[in-house]
């Protein structure tokens, strides 16, 4: 086989790998690097004030609803991983600052494309405004689970 | 005398090209169960193509898409299609406009709803564009023309060639 044949091979695989990532609706950690742009999935990242930013992008075959579960699914396992029961959700930090909170995401669209980016805060019991992790958790696990990967 | 057959020939070809892309159920404004949708379209300009679809949904959240109808040669207030509705349960459905002006610019508008029938009555969902599509509404009204409390999400359950668009919003590529 020549270079010209291995080459053409291995850019078809990595371009059917990329679609395969890219179509898919199903839950997922976003991917990096050379596919990144193609694939849909949640990234975190520390926010101010000991907030954690989280956000699902997804791809123009998700559905909103898809996109809202996802993001607060990924909030609650966040909130599970670090040990904490409860968790507090705002929409955008101006709302964290005015302890605006929220009970649910709303994603918004990016080029047409469903997108959600929230901010949560991790608490040990529960007050007024905060979401239980293990309910968020048992509530969304089926519709995750529903969309095999 | 050859010019000519051959004008008429492309132009039946138009008709039928045109006619083929047309789908859904007819108009059938008296049948019971059932909800006919208008469009009224204020998209001015000589069109290439002026056209609306209508889909139907399994849930509020947009899951299982149906298409009902899908026309793409209308007058700027025509009725779309007539289909069955079940009573008691709540039905969500889009109504979406496509109005093509080649190089010119496409755009449309489009609006989800969700309302719940009761038995043995004929809805009107009536596709209201305004400024060019610019903005659009969806008044539902039952056969005494009365107005049928709705819920319209933020997005609109349709898939544009623009992706998921604000409900009511105009969406241009």
């Amino acid at each position: 086989m020549n270079g010209y044949a291995k080459a053409g091979k291995a850019g078809l695989a990595l371009l059917l790998a990329i679609m395969a990532v890219g179509c898919s609706t199903a839950y997922r950690e976003a991917s990096t690097g050379l596919i990144q742009a193609a694939a849909a999935g949640y990234k975190e990242e520390a926010a101010p004030g000991g907030l954690i930013k989280v956000t699902y992008q997804g791809n123009q075959w998700m559905l909103m609803y898809q996109v809202q579960d996802y993001a607060l699914y990924r909030c609650a396992e966040i909130a599970q991983g670090r040990g904490s029961p409860y968790f507090v959700l705002y929409q955008t930090l101006p709302d964290a600052l005015q302890n605006r909170s929220s009970n649910e995401v709303r994603p918004t669209t990016l080029l047409g494309i469903p997108h959600a980016e929230v901010y949560i805060a991790l608490r040990q019991s529960a007050a007024p405004g905060t979401l239980s992790t293990a309910e968020v958790l048992q509530k969304l696990k089926p519709a995750i689970a529903a969309v095999a990967k | 005398m050859a010019a000519m057959t051959r004008k008429s020939s492309a132009f039946s070809l138009l008709v039928l090209i045109l006619s083929g892309c047309a789908s859904g159920p007819a108009f059938q404004p008296d049948l019971p169960n059932s909800l006919t949708a208008h469009i009224n379209n204020d998209a001015t300009g000589a069109m290439l193509l002026r056209g609306a679809s209508m889909h139907t949904y399994a849930s509020a959240r947009c899951e299982g898409e149906q298409r009902q109808a899908n026309k793409m040669s209308m007058a700027n207030q025509e009725a779309l299609a007539t289909v069955p509705v079940k009573a008691g349960a709540p039905l969500t459905f889009a109504l979406t406009t496509l109005n093509a002006q080649s190089f010119k610019g496409n755009w449309g508008c489009s609006v989800t709803s969700t309302f719940t029938p009761i038995a043995g009555a004929r809805y009107e969902a009536v596709l209201q564009t305004k400024d060019d599509n610019r903005t659009c509404t969806v008044t539902i009204l039952d056969q005494d023309k009365k107005v049928i409390p709705a819920s319209h999400p933020d997005y609109s359950c349709s898939r544009t060639i623009t992706g998921i668009v604000k409900n009511g919003q105009r969406y241009a590529f």
